[in-house]
């Protein structure tokens, strides 16, 4: 009798381990989930009960609006653009500061320091020091004779992309640079010894060696990346509010203002639901070619 | 055999804790004395005392505290809590909340696309300003008043705290003179002549804020009356093309003073703060198009001006100069009105207060501070903390503009807002009129009439 008791004891011991966790996202989670997907098929204001079923009309609206295609490209290429830049300048960062110079304990903490600030206070300072005329950065750049460089950072569709970028991997490219920093401080030295007799030099070491013995860190970034982009709205809505024009029109600014501005909220529901299953795609798919790269090896 | 007992122990605690306190905090309220579900709360050991919820954007913190000072001697059984925020948090906030049944007992309310969104959770006003005010009220209050606070179906919903107008310009008179300039402009090319000679002083002409898309449509709107009056409100109410001639030549407008009058880079500068704080309080800038709602800033002591580097500066305000074939016009409307929550568990309280800023001492209170210009009739400023001649001239010019105003300001339809926000500033970055406009016209065609 008590072995059997013991058996089942085993067999529902883990289950109660999981069960907080299970309870806590269940309800902040999955239910959320749910219940944004449900609005999603109805015409809603957001305020008042007058709700009226109309199946995937909102989604079929969306698929005809170029908003939606603009929003959905300008965050593509924010994606990009950002996972890129701060994974190259993260990752050379992590090298430098593993060559353990003076100083490197002050520069790792000067570096993380934008991770830890509010977004907010990070874009609100670049909106003052991006400004054409009265910017530091444009006022520095006049003063070495470089006007032609000075050009209105936000209020140029043609810049202003670049500028939300800028911005979003001066604050996370202290995140990038910890994360391959952990990395390489994993890695073995032998490997590097080895490489090193060999006559490989700092780029050879880095490219043949240090980036591929990464990938796991790579991959992982690249998720976080898609994650953190589809999210992104605190620095586009300080910095530029989605414009000029749509220039600077993300997923997230397109769904805020469907619902709030313009109290669509079973219109702004079903951008949630689509924003979800990007990201889900995407993770999948990043995901699995990481574990193919990893059978190849 | 210890060990596992140990482990099942500590997963039954940790559930029953994580359980206590998902539940606790739903417990919490219940214990908080009698809690209302519209957010209001009445104590039942005082009843004299009722406490009801104001949510807003205006009036600001300190002018809410003149008026809740004097609302306090009239009413001590009435107490507000009052939260107050920038209007994009408090679009947020009141969305969220009265979604959720939570909302505040008054609230304010802007005219437009607000107020339709809104209108079936706000208390009918015309039964109790009957019956507490008496036949003709309506006759105290300007006619604007209740005819831009009506819901759909005509019930009048709302009234109002202050009425502003758009679009103007106020100007720093000290700069002005200093660059030897004695008169305000009045037309494109008299701008450009102002301009040039504030420029050879090393100051920024014009700051306007051209990454908000509300300032955006009020310029849009208030120009396009200078060149067909009225015809804006066609196209809002689908009976005029956007892509008509009215329309381009307003572009056309809007386009040579993006290009021509103000900063370079204006579609990257918000009005506030940016516009306002880095360019004309820093006195950078002589020139700062706005509302008139923004003449209380010359108001001492609370007044914006002071405390900058303008305070000592002479200020005034002239109208949008005429670029168009007609006269230039002020789109005038409620800028904050104020509204009575249909499900409020304390109307009696409620009314007090709504009647205190829309009918009654408020409204003197609020207009002594300028934050626009009042909506009850024969209401005098007297204007004594208001220092130049020239500033005090602005602020009796924009009530008496306000006043006399035909044109309304807020479209009604938040989309075609927003699409028209777009239009404004693709057209100053260079896009083809015809097409922004062509843009335009895509979106008020599929707006439900």
């Amino acid at each position: 009798m008590s072995i059997a008791k013991n058996k089942l004891a085993k067999k529902i011991v883990p289950y109660l381990y999981v069960l907080p966790i299970i309870i806590l996202s269940g309800l902040f989670l999955y239910y959320c989930i749910g219940s944004t997907a449900y609005t999603s098929l109805y015409e809603w204001n957001g305020i008042n009960d007058e709700i009226k079923f109309i199946g995937l009309e909102n989604y079929k609206n969306l698929f005809e609006d170029k908003v939606f295609y603009i929003s959905l490209f300008n965050t593509l290429i924010f994606f990009v653009f950002t996972v890129g830049i701060q994974a190259m300048l993260g990752l050379l960062l992590a090298v430098l500061l593993r060559a353990k110079l003076r100083g490197h304990t002050l520069f790792k903490s000067i570096f993380f320091m934008p991770v830890v600030m509010a977004p907010i206070i990070i874009a609100s300072i670049f909106r003052i020091m991006m400004d054409y005329n009265l910017g530091n950065l444009n006022v520095m750049l006049r003063a070495l004779h470089l006007d032609f460089l000075a050009v209105s950072w936000l209020g140029d569709p043609k810049y202003s992309l670049m500028s939300v970028i800028i911005v979003n991997v001066f604050e996370w490219m202290g995140f990038s640079m910890v994360m391959y920093y952990s990395g390489l401080l994993a890695l073995p030295d032998d490997v590097f010894e080895s490489a090193k007799i060999d006559g490989a030099g700092f780029f050879n070491t880095l490219f043949k060696i240090t980036i591929p013995m990464l990938k796991g860190t790579t991959s992982t970034l690249i998720v976080l990346g898609i994650v953190g982009s589809l999210k992104t709205f605190d620095i586009v809505v300080m910095l530029t509010g989605g414009g000029p024009g749509r220039s600077t029109e993300f997923i997230t600014t397109f769904l805020y203002k469907r619902t709030i501005e313009e109290y669509k909220a079973g219109s702004g529901a079903a951008i949630g639901i689509i924003i979800l299953i990007i990201a889900f795609v995407m993770s999948i798919i990043q995901i699995k070619f990481y574990e193919s790269s990893q059978k190849d090896m | 055999m210890g060990l596992s007992r140990f482990k099942k122990a500590a997963c039954v605690i940790l559930t029953a804790a994580v359980l206590a306190g998902l539940l606790a905090g739903c417990g919490k309220q219940a214990a908080e004395g009698d809690v209302q579900s519209n957010g209001s709360k009445t104590d039942d050991t005082e009843e004299a005392q009722k406490t009801i919820t104001y949510w807003t954007w205006v009036p600001t913190d300190s002018q809410w505290k003149l008026c809740y000072d004097a609302f306090q001697k009239k009413y001590p059984n009435i107490k507000v809590e009052f939260w107050r925020g920038e209007k994009p948090d408090y679009d947020k906030k009141l969305q969220v909340a009265m979604a959720a049944g939570q909302g505040p007992d008054v609230l304010g309310m802007q005219v437009g696309a607000m107020l339709k969104q809104y209108e079936k959770n706000l208390e009918p006003i015309k039964p109790l300003a009957d019956s507490k005010w008496g036949s003709g009220w309506e006759s105290k209050l300007s006619e604007a008043a209740t005819k831009q606070t009506l819901a759909s179906d005509g019930t009048l919903v709302a009234l109002p705290i202050n009425f502003t107008a758009q679009e103007f310009v106020i100007y720093n008179k000290t700069l002005f003179d200093e660059a030897g300039i004695k008169d305000v402009p009045k037309t494109y090319d008299e701008w450009l002549d102002v301009n040039k000679k504030l420029t050879a002083k090393g100051i920024i002409p014009v700051a306007f804020g051209g990454k908000d898309g509300w300032h955006c449509d009020d310029l849009f709107i208030a120009l396009s009356n200078q060149f067909g009056p009225g015809k804006v409100y066609e196209a809002e109410a689908g009976k005029l093309s956007w892509t008509d001639k009215t329309f381009v030549d307003t572009m056309g407008a809007i386009k040579k003073l993006f290009d021509n009058v103000f900063q370079k880079g204006a579609l990257g500068v918000a009005t506030y703060p940016d516009a306002r704080d880095q360019y004309f309080y820093s006195r950078k800038a002589a020139m700062f198009p706005t509302g008139t709602w923004h003449v209380s800033f010359t108001v001492a002591p609370s007044g914006e001006k002071f405390g900058t580097k303008i305070e000592n500066d002479e200020t005034g305000m002239f109208i949008l100069p005429k670029i168009g074939p007609y006269d230039p016009v002020a789109i005038a409307g409620v800028d904050t009105a104020i509204a009575i929550n249909k499900d409020s568990k304390n109307k009696d309280a409620a009314w007090e207060l709504f009647s205190f800023m829309a009918m009654d001492e408020g409204q003197q209170i609020m207009a002594e501070t300028v934050q626009g210009s009042p909506s009850r009739k024969g209401i005098t400023v007297s204007l004594d903390s208001v220092k130049f001649q020239s500033e005090k001239d602005a602020i009796n010019a924009a009530n008496k503009i306000v006043a006399e105003s035909k044109y309304k300001r807020q479209l009604d339809y938040p989309e075609l807002s927003d699409a028209l926000g777009v239009a404004v500033q693709d057209v100053a970055a260079g896009k083809p009129i015809d097409k922004a406009l062509e843009e335009l016209q895509k979106v008020s065609e599929k707006i439900k009439r």
